[in-house]
């Protein structure tokens, strides 16, 4: 594999202290889909989750988005940049542990709701009202939506993209896992539609992380799919985020 | 929980030439040696999926590889689909691993065993509307994005592209993904899986005969 190894993890923290490292962006649907499942599988089995951060902002800072994005995509990715930045303030003063109740709340808040207009996402995704109704819902200090517009958050974040993508190589998307970090296998995905039950989680999770553990492994897709099945997505049967 | 796939009937449809299909089909033809799988080969048309947008350094081998595949369509409706199998290897390894940039289709008959009259297939245009015919049945199982290689398991209506592979597995490791593989086609949640290849794959060596 063509991977970097020299890329810093930004944060001071004994990654060995966690079983999986799982790196999201808020705005993602497949990750939100694939971190309830992680929380299937690590209840079952005891594993921690250090959550860490993707952007995809960062991730296309130089993309020209009126050219190579569908509309609403500058909008959107702006969106998990600011909900990012709350969530590194939140990690720096508070601790990392708080992150998967955080992204729990940010992904209930978005994907669990009625469809809106554009079948996306709500009109005030990543503003003010929306980032105080987030910290309210886990008990944080409402203040530290402040940080959104905080842009010194954003080399921390970069770094932390870098970090995911020099473990994958970059032409993959969100999310990425590394199960054993820092030195374990990682991957993009397992994309999922839908969450399986809970033996078809484990079932999942060791056939996923088996191959992966393959050195020579790159891809295998499913090209027939299906948009996750979330609520804010116009799904009829949603997946509902369990309190995480 | 929902049963893993029992088949052990496996068809792949591949383009000739594509590296990383080769690589992919070197490692079934071991996981089909250690876990006693029969693998149906048939055409997939990289000339065909791509036409136009087929960048100008790959044109001539990939026009290539559709010639190889009216041989392929020839050999099974003439012979049997496991001369399929002899004709495929002895091409890949004669491009990949020694590198002959355009592989003779009648050598390459000879040399497998079969009779280099087959090779007149590969200017019979007619024999497009098989592999045409191949590229539909792919794309049912598939979609139509995907591209070369499609694994397909009888009696499973959802064919995987790939496993893209940078190098085949050592040893039982060639078995041992195939089981992984079987445990993800039975969770019919699961989409896709990856990580950014290298530059170019690891091709195995000839087997020893």
């Amino acid at each position: 594999m063509r991977l970097s190894a020299t890329v810093n993890d930004p944060t001071d923290h004994d990654p060995s202290a966690y079983d999986i490292e799982f790196f999201w962006d808020p705005v993602c649907p497949f990750a939100w889909m694939t971190s309830r499942w992680v929380h299937q599988v690590a209840a079952q089995r005891d594993y921690s989750v250090d959550w860490r951060f993707i952007s995809l902002r960062l991730l296309n800072k130089d993309k020209d988005y009126g050219t190579e994005f569908p509309d609403g995509y500058p909008k959107m990715h702006g969106a998990g940049l600011r909900m990012l930045r709350v969530a590194a303030k939140v990690r720096a003063d508070l601790g990392r542990d708080h992150l998967g109740e955080l992204y729990t709340a940010y992904g209930r808040s978005i994907w669990d709701r009625e469809p809106t207009g554009d079948g996306r996402s709500r009109s005030d995704m990543g503003e003010p009202s929306h980032l105080r109704e987030v910290l309210e819902a886990v008990g944080l200090p409402v203040e530290l939506a402040a940080a959104a517009d905080d842009e010194s958050w954003d080399a921390e974040l970069d770094a932390e993209t870098e970090l995911a993508l020099s473990r994958t190589g970059r032409d993959v998307g969100t999310p990425i896992i590394t199960f054993r970090p820092p030195d374990g296998a990682s991957f993009f995905g397992p994309v999922i539609s839908r969450l399986p039950d809970d033996a078809d989680a484990l079932e999942l999770w060791d056939a996923v992380t088996t191959l992966a553990a393959f050195a020579s492994f790159a891809e295998l897709k499913k090209s027939l799919r299906e948009m996750p099945q979330l609520r804010a997505l116009g799904a009829e049967d949603p997946v509902l985020a369990d309190p995480g | 929980m929902s049963p893993s796939p029992t088949s052990t009937a496996v068809t792949f449809f591949f383009d000739p030439a594509c590296p990383w299909t080769w690589v992919t089909s070197r490692w079934l033809v071991a996981a089909a040696d250690q876990r006693d799988l029969t693998v149906t080969w048939r055409p997939y048309s990289l000339a065909v999926q791509n036409g136009d947008e087929i960048p100008e350094q790959f044109r001539e081998s990939v026009e290539a590889g559709h010639r190889a595949l009216r041989v392929v369509a020839a050999l099974d409706r003439d012979v049997d689909n496991a001369a399929v199998g002899r004709f495929y290897a002895e091409r890949g390894h004669r491009s990949f691993t020694d590198g002959e940039d355009l592989p003779d289709p009648a050598e390459v008959l000879v040399a497998a065993g079969l009779d280099a009259s087959h090779a007149e297939a590969a200017d019979d245009e007619a024999l497009d509307t098989v592999i045409d015919a191949s590229m539909a049945d792919a794309h049912r199982l598939a979609g139509s994005g995907s591209g070369s290689p499609i694994l397909a398991l009888d009696g499973v209506d959802r064919a995987f592209f790939g496993p893209v592979l940078t190098a085949v597995p050592n040893g039982d490791g060639s078995g041992d993904l195939w089981d992984h593989l079987t445990a993800l086609w039975g969770v019919a949640e699961f989409h896709e899986l990856k990580r950014d290849r290298a530059d170019e794959p690891t091709f195995p060596p000839r087997p020893h005969r």
